[in-house]
């Protein structure tokens, strides 16, 4: 008997959901339904899945390498964490590798590949009430690789957790990255992601803030050339009073690149006392490149301090002049500029080799650019 | 030093004309003053002079120790020793002016194929001329004019100016945002780089940057030209009596 190949990104995906049973069932079902996240999907206009797969099949798999021995446990869903590329992330493994932060644990570097083919990888990262802990996360899919990989946190009462998550994919990859944050009162939890895109990229962060004095930043620089595609998308639902959150994106796309920012923040009735402010800034160096951005407020509870910006520009000449005035090349002063318009994304990052290392490898590719 | 010669130069996609035949000649060693009211063109002859994009020369010449400039791009003038101190510095933020300074300088070192200052003595030459002008080691780690008062920006001009070493300044309303005290600082700043081979343009409203910086000649500017020349006593005439008479003239 023949056995019938996929044809299409969303029938190997769907063949692994065979016998699936439960959430997955009911996700495999969804998926048959909708198909991948195309242009027609309100929050994926600008992120077309179905388009980007295009032409990537075969089974893949993802290399996953963690400075500190995970256990594993079989994996678990919250319903409030119902993401779609979450879901796609964790539909697809059957345990998921699973770190509880303790006292000896103080920094953990996590790496993964994804290996050409259709693959999905989860981690989960516990920390635990009181705990501090710096965690570097990096990614580099192959050519040719269509990865979606969920790494959901959950920060005690009083825990801080810095997150710092390098994005370095080959041109012609497709990766879901998602994180279903779960932030309890008195935490910490700061992110700080930086992508220089990929045939697709998204980011997605889901981060359920509980207030009580608890903080979140959700810092983010895209620099993204060269016709590809980096989506960051985060969704923050305010849900206790006196909970802080504060977010700064920032983005260059030069050379035919794409630059995409969706946030949203939900303050709900019970988050009295919430200060929260979300700035993106868009930086399109040329008439072939573009950046769409959607920053959302919507707020249930009347004694709040919001805000939200956007700004999209180009190049300061008037910079660039005065640069060139001091005896800067043209070329020097606009690498320098860029690199300054990005910095303020990574001042949250506190290890200063870690933020010497993203200045180098974003340093390397704006030579590219001037 | 500097000769300019019937400079005709326009601004913009639309090409508006606004220096309509200017001459000017300033020798070596020698302060000049360029006065004239809004709208008279003097911001833009010191644009064009530096090469600033968007200011385009339609006629005339601009010849830099007899060497025609017209043609350089700004960095290129910048290392023959061109300076514009700014009427309104730019901020960038996430550079430390320290690290600026210290790029521009071995840019202009290396362009001119001298060989790059080290970082001790990069440092001791900043430090050295940032006394002079009351700036803290404070000050050169923040980055390049971010939150510096009016004051701050401005001598932090003349410092850039100090370490830089050019050959010709051109001050750009210098004494613009500043307080007596600032104006006292920023000026003895100058006359601090006053020397034999070295000239200046000093561009301004008022005459009373040039009570601090006597210049040896005087220039009034009115629709894109000079209109007339004198010595500082010009300068006084010009506070009592305004610009008027020559704006009709011109």
């Amino acid at each position: 008997m023949a056995v019938l190949e996929p044809t299409s990104t969303e029938e190997q995906i769907l063949q692994r959901f065979k016998n699936v049973t439960g959430w997955r069932k009911d996700f495999a079902e969804r998926l048959k339904r909708d198909g991948l996240p195309n242009r027609r999907v309100e929050g994926w206009k600008w992120t077309d899945v179905q388009r980007a797969a295009k032409g990537i099949r075969g089974y893949g798999k993802v290399q996953f390498q963690c400075s500190v021995p995970p256990q594993w446990t079989e994996v678990k869903r919250s319903a409030s964490q119902d993401f779609f590329a979450n879901l796609l992330a964790y539909a697809g493994v059957q345990s998921v590798p699973y770190i509880e932060l303790s006292n000896w644990v103080k920094i953990i570097d996590v790496d993964f590949r994804a290996l050409p083919g259709v693959s999905h990888a989860a981690l989960t990262i516990n920390a635990g009430a009181g705990e501090t802990i710096r965690i570097h996360e990096h990614y580099s899919s192959a050519e040719q690789a269509f990865s979606a990989i969920g790494v959901d946190y959950v920060v005690g009462k009083g825990a801080r957790v810095e997150r710092v998550v390098l994005i370095d994919e080959a041109p012609e990859a497709v990766l879901l990255l998602s994180s279903g944050v779960t932030l309890n009162e008195g935490g910490e939890f700061v992110q700080t992601v930086v992508s220089q895109g990929a045939r697709l990229l998204r980011h997605e962060t889901q981060l359920h803030h509980a207030g009580g004095g608890a903080k979140a930043t959700l810092n983010g620089a895209y620099l993204v050339g060269n016709g590809l595609h980096s989506d960051f998308t985060t969704r923050v639902e305010m849900h206790g009073p006196g909970g802080e959150l504060s977010q700064t994106a920032k983005g260059i796309a030069y050379g035919g690149g794409r630059g995409v920012f969706q946030g949203k923040i939900n303050v709900k009735q019970a988050a009295q006392k919430t200060a929260a402010n979300m700035t993106h800034k868009g930086m399109i160096v040329d008439e072939k490149s573009e950046i769409d951005a959607k920053p959302e407020l919507e707020i249930y509870a009347d004694d709040v301090e919001c805000s939200h910006g956007n700004a999209i520009g180009t190049l300061d000449e008037m910079a660039l002049f005065y640069m060139q005035q001091r005896g800067l090349p043209e070329p020097e002063a606009r690498r320098l500029l860029v690199e300054s318009f990005l910095d303020e994304a990574l001042g949250e990052i506190s290890h200063e080799r870690t933020a010497g290392t993203i200045r180098g490898l974003i340093s390397k590719r704006l030579k590219g650019l001037a | 030093m500097l000769d300019i010669k019937n400079l005709h130069a326009s601004v913009g996609e639309d090409g508006k004309p606004i220096l309509k035949g200017l001459d000017l000649s300033v020798p070596k060693g020698e302060v000049h003053a360029i006065m004239g009211p809004n709208g008279s063109g003097k911001s833009t002859l010191s644009y064009v002079l530096t090469g600033r994009d968007g200011y385009e020369i339609t006629d005339g010449s601009i010849a830099y120790d007899g060497e025609d400039v017209a043609e350089l791009e700004p960095e290129e003038r910048a290392a023959k020793g061109l300076f514009l101190s700014f009427q309104y510095p730019v901020e960038i933020p996430g550079v430390p002016t320290l690290t600026f300074l210290k790029e521009a300088l071995n840019a202009q070192r290396k362009a001119r194929g001298e060989d790059e200052l080290s970082a001790p003595d990069f440092m001791k030459l900043v430090r050295e001329k940032a006394k002079l002008l009351n700036i803290s080691p404070n000050m050169l780690k923040r980055p390049l004019n971010v939150g510096f008062s009016g004051g701050e920006k401005k001598r932090l001009e003349i410092l850039q100016a100090a370490v830089l070493e050019p050959r010709f300044l051109i001050l750009d309303e210098t004494d613009s945002g500043l307080d007596i005290d600032a104006l006292k600082v920023v000026s003895d700043g100058v006359n601090a780089l006053r020397s034999p081979e070295r000239g200046m343009l000093v561009i301004t409203h008022y005459q009373r940057l040039l009570d601090h910086i006597t210049p040896d000649k005087v220039h009034v500017m009115s629709a894109g030209r000079i209109v007339a020349s004198g010595g500082p006593e010009l300068a006084r005439e010009l506070e009592a009596e305004g610009y008027d008479k020559y704006v009709r003239a011109a």
